[in-house]
């Protein structure tokens, strides 16, 4: 394919992201300050007020935008983020941007390495469950990658914690120590927990990809020509079921942004579940938002790259320009 | 000064004073009652070494003047931040004690305070300190766009606040009306530099929000958001200095990994334990004897309260019947294993401001039955449930959906209440949802905890009839008698009386019944047996007298 009509392809679906991100900014905007009750009552005395306090406590929400009809609010927000502005947090008066800052980063450390690992032992037992389907190994693999899947988090969490021996169990850290195997020590728990789950996800997608690959009559073919077994499925079938689990790490990626709740609370790792579940909880518009915005664009940034990765696997895919 | 007369049972005493008489001959004493043994106090105080403080929450920010979180307090006041004048826990009446000022004067018509203010001390960050850091900082409290409602209310009486002519060292403030709080409030006013003030702006948005500057015992070292919080020893204190080298709070949420960082020797002072776990989990876990268990009680209360604009709930027959229908003792028994206390006092339980011959009233179905038929609440339809007026008797319990107490409790209530012909239904809303519904008196009954930073406090904004509209008197309870009492107990500077005054609100809130009082929660905390020098109190530990044995 030509490089142009590629460029000429990737701007104009960046462009298109553009109305995407409005309407998701919009109606979360919408959704946030539609839900009842207000950042001002996770203030510690918003039950023990006198009218004194009424009166402020009215001049904060004028302050805090809060009284603002919804369109205007959001149009003064959406000026502040054109200008690189996301606002500060209710909560604590940080700025948004470095609320960001410091979880984003947590949050790859985690699901980055999980993701990969995930791939890495579920790729292998995909393709020994495809090889001899029904057959024993396929049936051990499949039980174990089921019951896997089966176990709650923070069952498997707590049930950790508790067996863990010596392994650290909170923070990223230990205490005056930075050292990279530190680091390192501090992940497993964590990784551990957010890997197992999706072995079923991942392995399943490609056993089932690589059954529909193996009645082809491209692999009778190979078959026929004398082929060893082995380099059938992984010369033939494999390659052409990748397709299934580049679909599969565009679902799959927007996660890697938007953190995990339970982990991160459990395992006391503060990235971006614990942060869009705090200000949640605690109607903190500002963050919301922030955090609305980066899931917007890293679900559209993982849908554009998965489109590329699809024609880059598939030669029948072109970008719709001259060849 | 006025000399605080509050009197306190043995309960807190024996707690703070480690009663001797208790742990003989019974090893298991102190263990079962949560009291540090007085033996750990006998060795002599080394300075050296880290305490490590587990936290369930981290707090919003470190700033008392804008978050009135008690955490907050905790971890501040009296170990980073100072006050003229601080509450003396050696005693259980909580006089106060010099800190900032070395002595103060009151006049004769309680309008004006002097306070001479203890030359030498200097700022965390070298700066001296003065009577103008004192001003700036009350200033500060009353700048409207600083967010401290909390505060700002304690000082809406103020005229006047200044240092005197040509020394900085003596401040004097001046108060529009005498009232009894008054002198308490601007005396434990945590102090700010007035240096960093002048750019702190809103507070919310400047340095101080986060990384505190004070005159303590204690200096702000490092806040890693989401992980730990520390200090380290103030060398320059101008009081005895602190033991501890560092004092590291771990933000760690989940109870069981706080608890497994406790088995593994991470941590040093576990706060709030959940009941099981300090009442079994502690020994099961084989941690008896490497840990000491501390139960002690703050001023708080839980309760339910009864909206009495609602029809079931305006006839004070008809609370009093709700009182009878609620095993409050069988619910303590039940859900919280007994650790916690009943109550009838809208007081700190231990204070002579409560009248202790008020106890809760037992659980009797019949009378309850009884009291709702003389309140014309009958089942005049045979539906089973009782009606008035075409009012089927069928309530909503407003719950906070956080809470695992309630999540027992209602069920409960249901099926009790149902038993005395009463239909119950659970509305669960989460935190915000709740306190604007509470606000805005949108309840039947809700369930909900009063606490307090300290024993001295004012139920005006609670139970005064005037408080009904945005105040915090949710219920609506209207008693003439009783706002006479809570207004002159107001400018009632004389302990004695004002706790006579209170006794008698206390009766009519007994026979008004607005609140059934649940229980006082105690804190249940432990501590590893090489931590010396700990000694609860309504103001928290005081760690300035902490110290480690070396292990």
């Amino acid at each position: 394919m030509a490089r142009p009509a590629v460029n000429r392809w990737v701007a104009r679906r960046l462009a298109g992201m553009l109305p995407t991100l409005l309407g998701i900014t919009f109606v979360a905007f919408v959704v946030a300050r539609a839900a009842p009750g207000d950042a001002l009552a996770m203030q510690g005395d918003a039950l023990r007020a006198g009218s004194a306090i009424h009166e402020q406590v009215r001049e904060y929400r004028r302050l805090m935008g809060l009284d603002d009809p919804l369109l205007p609010g959001y149009l003064r927000w959406l000026g502040q983020f054109l200008r690189g502005d996301l606002g500060s947090s209710f909560r604590d008066g940080r700025p948004v941007l470095v609320l960001l800052g410091a979880a984003l980063p947590v949050t790859l450390l985690l699901s980055l390495p999980a993701l990969l690992l995930g791939y890495l032992l579920a790729v292998p037992i995909g393709i020994v469950s495809a090889a001899k389907p029904g057959g024993l190994l396929d049936r051990v693999a499949s039980s174990l990658v089921f019951f896997l899947y089966a176990l709650p988090l923070q069952w498997v969490a707590l049930l950790l914690v508790v067996w863990s021996g010596g392994a650290p169990i909170h923070g990223l850290h230990s205490e005056g120590s930075s050292s990279f195997l530190d680091l390192l020590a501090h992940l497993v728990l964590p990784l551990i927990c957010l890997t197992y789950g999706s072995l079923a996800v991942i392995s399943r997608y490609l056993r089932s990809s690589m059954l529909e690959q193996m009645s082809q009559d491209y692999v009778r073919t190979a078959r026929a020509k004398g082929l060893p077994e082995r380099a059938v499925i992984l010369r033939h079938v494999l390659p052409n079921s990748l397709l299934s689990l580049i679909t599969l790490f565009g679902l799959a990626f927007p996660a890697l942004a938007s953190g995990a709740v339970i982990v991160e609370r459990v395992f006391g790792l503060p990235g971006m579940g614990m942060l869009t579940f705090d200000a949640v909880l605690g109607r903190d518009v500002p963050v919301l938002m922030g955090v609305v915005t980066v899931a917007g664009l890293v679900t559209m940034l993982a849908m554009l790259v998965s489109d590329l990765l699809y024609a880059a696997a598939d030669p029948r895919i072109s970008f719709g320009g001259p060849r | 000064m006025t000399t605080r007369t509050f009197q306190f049972a043995a309960v807190l005493l024996a707690i703070s004073t480690a009663h001797p008489v208790w742990s003989k001959g019974d090893p298991d004493a102190d263990w079962r009652e949560g009291r540090l043994p007085a033996a750990v106090e006998r060795d002599q105080p080394r300075t050296g070494g880290t305490l490590r403080v587990r936290l369930d929450q981290e707090p919003p920010s470190l700033d008392p003047m804008t978050d009135s979180s008690l955490a907050i307090t905790w971890l501040l006041e009296r170990k980073v931040l100072e006050s003229m004048a601080a509450l003396d826990s050696s005693t259980p009446d909580y006089p106060l004690k010099p800190a900032l000022a070395t002595s103060w004067e009151i006049s004769a018509d309680q309008l004006t305070f002097t306070f001479h203010l203890r030359r030498g001390v200097v700022w965390h960050d070298g700066v001296a300190f003065s009577g103008k850091d004192v001003v700036a900082t009350v200033r500060k409290i009353l700048d409207p766009s600083v967010r401290a409602l909390h505060l700002r209310n304690n000082f809406a009486d103020l005229a006047d606040i200044s240092t005197a002519p040509g020394d900085d060292f003596t401040v004097v403030a001046r108060y529009r009306k005498p009232y009894f709080l008054a002198f308490r409030f601007l005396a434990t006013l945590s102090i700010y530099p007035a240096h960093s003030l002048e750019t702190a702006g809103d507070m919310l948005h400047g340095p101080l929000h986060r990384a505190p500057v004070g005159t303590g015992p204690f200096r702000f070292e490092e806040w890693k958001a989401g992980d730990r919080i520390s200090f380290v020893r103030n060398e320059k204190y101008w009081g005895r200095k602190a033991w501890l080298d560092r004092v590291v709070y771990r933000v760690v949420q989940d109870p069981a990994v706080g608890f497994q960082l406790l088995r593994k020797g991470e941590l040093d002072l576990y706060l709030q334990l959940q009941p099981q776990q300090w009442l079994r989990d502690l020994e099961v876990a084989g941690l008896k004897g490497k840990v000491h268990r501390i139960r002690f009680f703050n001023p708080n209360y839980n309760f339910i309260g009864w909206n009495e604009e609602r029809p079931y709930f305006a006839d004070a027959r008809v609370r009093r019947a709700m009182n009878y229908a609620i095993d409050t003792e069988g619910i303590r028994k039940a859900f919280l294993f007994g650790l916690d206390r009943p109550t009838t006092c809208h007081f700190f339980l231990d204070s002579s401001a409560c009248d202790h011959s008020l106890s809760p009233r037992p659980h009797d179905p019949g009378r309850a039955a009884k009291l709702l038929d003389e309140a014309g609440w009958v089942d005049r339809d045979g539906d089973g449930i009782r009606d008035k007026d075409g009012v089927p008797f069928r309530f909503t319990f407003l719950m906070n959906a956080d809470s695992v107490f309630l999540a027992k409790l209602c069920p409960y209530l249901q099926q009790e209440l149902a038993k005395i012909g009463v239909a119950m239904e659970i509305k669960k809303v989460d935190w915000p949802l709740f306190t604007q519904l509470v606000n805005e008196h949108s309840f039947d009954a809700m369930s909900l905890r009063w606490g307090n930073s300290d024993v001295a406090q004012d139920p005006y904004e609670t139970w005064h009839s005037s408080q009904i509209k945005d105040g915090s008197n949710f219920v609506s309870f209207r008693n003439p008698r009783g706002d006479v009492l809570i207004e002159e107990a107001r400018t009632t500077l004389d302990d004695a009386r004002r706790n006579e005054l209170y006794r008698q609100l206390g009766r009519i809130l007994f026979d008004e019944a607005p609140y059934t009082f649940l229980y006082g929660r105690p804190s249940l905390d432990a501590v590893r047996v090489g931590v010396r020098g700990l000694r609860p109190s309504v103001a928290w530990y005081d760690l300035q007298d902490v110290w480690l044995v070396p292990r």
